[in-house]
């Protein structure tokens, strides 16, 4: 196998970078790598089935960042999932990370409409003096959690 | 080192000569400084820096520039004013022991009010005189530069800003992240003597930009292009970390500045009870706002690992797939498939049944089993995988869990500091409605606190913009750093470029070392001293003190957790002044007088005697400066069955600008208040 499939890139898409900036750099981060925030924004368009292709793919990471404890394993579930629950898929880091990519995309577009786009001027994130990112981010995910629990 | 007696001569409030007797015996250690807001208690401690160092200010004054070059005035102002255009001498005589030997050092200063008021200072001179063990005077030492050596080797300037362990510096390691963590860095900057290192990283910072400035002007092409980019990051940067700095100074000057006006209005008597009220507000707000923090730290960990939490189940759904395979024997066994196929390539079982074309139903079975055992998709993957929704399964509903609990407390603090806030500024408003003696002071606070809030949000932006630049210039270094490769005439200014660069890396990385050694010495000290200071009660919840990577001073339970937002605000006091005693005893010994100014703010009557009871027997001697309200008869009660107090001096106003030493009686002194409450 060469190393590419078996350590395949991370895209997302340039216009979300400055949020992944934000979020993940920095002393006072809300996410401590750039992979969980990944992570959530695929688990998060997997819920919602929201699955988009995107053009403007700015590489971030590879495979072998993911915590290799929850993250590929969450990963994998998603693309097995999206391959009509096909088990195969599971040895195939490529198409993991590339289902994963777009997960992802509807993911982030879902974060940008309920959160950040009250919050974006110019294309950057802006975190004022008030604004409780990490209470309202989990607010988020607790209603996704139940929202799940529902079905 | 011990001290004996403090002369003062017309220093500052101070007139006339006024001495003060130390008690420093190894039974007696502990002197009392009593005296209301404004009497002096400081300015003891301000005659002491003054006749060792030539102090003309204490970094608490928070001076800069022209004004902390001039210092403050310390002739006697009513001296001066009475003896308008004559000079007058003042002077702050010292006699203190260290080790076998005496010491006697005196400094004065003269000033003149001029007949425009203005007043003018001159630094007259300095005498030491050593007395050595065998009692023989050393002839008197006039050098400056000989005393200074002299007093250095006794007690190191370095550490004069915490020889003074003030209520305010207390206050500050227990408030909010930012102020804590630059308490803690500047502590162990000092201990270990960073400026001279700062001074060469930042030396060899500018080089490096320099040199890039040289490789710009003679890159080409696109290399030239990122070059200039580089240059102009590096100019960005600069100005930004200028600014900030100046910025920070400000911050604290404001601060310093809404502190002196809230004691004016406090003592004002048609503001006092508002005044009074509202500070307890901001005090408890504060308090929040820490627990807040902490929660939200929690929080933070908690959302990183919140993927779990959306996916839980679809985890789920995986799992029960994966387990249908296995108890179907699906999934592989221990036996690996590389062995197989290796068995079938050379045609031989290990139990050495032949497996080639004349055992054809032996290699079917070989064959067979294989097909059953490895699948795609139900490889040796698939069973890591199992392994990993198990273990992720399992600490769903934990996870769960504390995400609620989080979620709600962070909502209740948020709710707690908003009615607080709204409750602060309805007082303040009144306040500012006017009709009392201090309407100006009232609205150059509230002046104040606007432009301390525009700033710090000011500095934190600016801190993020900083670690972007940072980011994105370290982008273009490397970018660059493959374009410089392929230019010749460049190779020598990248040489000497990379040469700087790793020297720099490596002077960061004796600093970073240096930096972590101490920090643990510091926490060890700290934990040691912690234990000492702290009651029964409190040490049930807290076993370390710990500083982290990042400098932030916290408290772990037995279990490992931190708890520092969930302690009191007097735990936390103790928490500080635990930390702070540790920066003296690792920068020396604890062999140097504690000065303990107001020190026990909001502790209650339960930890402040456990404090009485306790640092006579931590130091070699120690004087408390305290006001009626800190020191009470409880106090005075609790420390005179010490049988260590030796001492007490009551400060009282004379007149306007005058305070008169006058010494009580130790075991017939009655402070004026019964107790604190």
């Amino acid at each position: 196998m060469s190393e590419s499939s078996n350590n395949p890139m991370v895209h997302i898409n340039k216009d979300w970078e400055n949020i992944y900036d934000t979020l993940c750099r920095g002393g006072d981060s809300v996410f401590y790598q750039m992979t969980s925030l990944f992570t959530l924004c695929a688990t998060i368009g997997h819920l919602n089935q929201d699955y988009r292709k995107f053009d403007k793919k700015q590489g971030k990471f590879r495979w072998g960042n993911l915590n290799q404890e929850t993250e590929t394993t969450i990963l994998s579930a998603i693309a097995w999932d999206h391959e009509k629950r096909d088990l195969q898929v599971l040895s195939d880091k490529r198409k993991i990370i590339e289902i994963a990519c777009d997960y992802a995309e509807g993911g982030m577009q879902y974060l940008y409409e309920v959160f950040f786009e009250d919050y974006m001027v110019n294309g950057q994130l802006n975190r004022p003096d008030k604004l409780d990112i990490e209470f309202n981010l989990a607010q988020i995910i607790e209603g996704l959690r139940q929202q799940q629990s529902m079905f | 080192m011990k001290l004996h007696r403090i002369e003062l001569r017309n220093f500052r409030q101070f007139k006339g000569t006024q001495i003060i007797e130390f008690s420093y015996s190894a039974t007696k250690n502990v002197s009392v400084i009593y005296g209301e807001n404004g009497r002096g208690k400081t300015g003891i401690f301000r005659a002491l820096m003054f006749c060792l160092y030539g102090d003309r200010s204490l970094s608490q004054d928070e001076l800069s520039g022209e004004k902390k070059r001039e210092g403050l005035i310390l002739v006697n102002e009513v001296m001066l004013k009475e003896n308008k255009g004559e000079k007058i001498q003042a002077s702050v005589t010292i006699e203190f022991s260290h080790g076998n030997q005496l010491f006697l050092i005196k400094r004065s200063i003269s000033g003149l009010m001029k007949s425009d008021n203005s007043i003018l200072q001159d630094y007259n001179q300095v005498e030491l005189q050593l007395t050595d063990a065998n009692g023989n005077t050393l002839p008197k030492e006039t050098d400056p530069e000989l005393i200074k050596i002299k007093i250095q080797e006794v007690l190191n300037s370095r550490l004069r800003d915490y020889f003074l362990f003030d209520g305010e510096r207390i206050e500050r390691l227990t408030r909010n992240t930012q102020e804590r963590r630059e308490e803690v860095r500047k502590g162990i900057r000092t201990l270990l003597d960073l400026d001279s290192m700062d001074l060469a990283i930042r030396g060899l910072d500018k080089l490096v930009s320099k040199i890039e400035k040289d490789i710009k002007y003679k890159s080409t092409g696109k290399l030239q292009r990122i070059t200039e980019l580089i240059h102009d990051l590096n100019i960005k940067i600069e100005e930004l970390k200028n600014n900030q700095d100046y910025d920070i100074q400000e911050s604290k000057r404001l601060e310093h500045n809404i502190k002196k006006i809230s004691d004016l209005i406090s003592e004002n008597e048609e503001t006092a009870e508002q005044e009074r009220k509202r500070q307890e507000l901001i005090k408890t707000k504060q308090e929040i706002k820490i627990e807040r923090d902490q929660t939200k730290n929690e929080l933070v960990e908690q959302l990183n690992r919140s993927c779990q939490l959306v996916a839980s189940e679809l985890i789920e759904q995986l799992q029960e797939a994966l387990d249908f395979h296995r108890e179907k024997g699906e999934l592989p066994p221990a036996i690996r498939k590389e062995f197989i196929e290796k068995l079938l390539a050379e045609e031989q079982c290990i139990c050495g049944t032949s497996l080639d074309h004349q055992h054809p139903s032996e290699k079917e079975n070989l064959l067979l089993f294989m097909k059953k055992h490895f699948k795609l998709g139900l490889g040796k993957e698939s069973e890591e995988l199992l392994y990993k929704l198990n273990r992720i399964s399992s600490t769903n509903e934990l996870l769960s869990n504390a995400f609620n609990r989080l979620l709600m407390k962070n909502k209740k603090l948020n709710d707690e500091i908003d009615d607080l806030e709204s409750k602060i500024k309805i007082i303040g408003d009144e306040l500012g409605e006017g009709g009392t003696s201090v309407d100006d002071l009232i609205q150059e606070r509230i002046k104040c606190e606007e432009d301390l809030r525009e700033l710090e949000r000011e500095i934190d932006r600016r801190e993020d913009q900083i670690k972007k630049d940072e980011d994105d210039r370290e982008d273009q270094r490397k970018e660059a750093a493959v374009l410089e490769e392929q230019q010749d005439h460049l190779k020598t200014l990248v040489a000497k470029r990379d040469l700087t660069k790793d020297t720099l890396l490596e002077l960061k990385d004796i600093y970073g070392k240096f930096a972590v050694e101490i920090k643990k010495k510091l926490a060890d000290k700290s934990t040691e001293n912690f234990s000492k200071l702290a009651d029964i009660e409190t040490l049930k919840d807290i076993k370390t003190i710990d500083i982290d990577d990042n400098y932030m001073l916290d408290v772990l339970n037995w279990a490992g957790q931190r708890r520092l937002g969930e302690i009191s605000a007097g735990q936390r006091q103790i928490v500080s002044l635990a930390f702070i005693m540790s920066l003296i005893q690792i920068a020396g010994d604890l062999e140097v007088p504690l000065f303990m100014d107001t020190p026990f703010g909001r502790l209650s009557g339960k930890h402040r005697d456990h404090l009485i009871e306790t640092i006579p027997k931590m130091a070699s001697q120690w004087i408390l400066l305290a006001t009626d309200t800190e020191f009470t008869a409880v106090e005075a009660n609790v420390l005179r069955q010490t049988n260590s107090w030796g001492k007490i001096y009551e400060l009282q106003k004379e007149e306007e600008g005058v305070t008169k030493v006058i010494e009580r009686q130790v075991n017939e002194f009655i402070p004026k208040r019964k107790s604190i409450y």
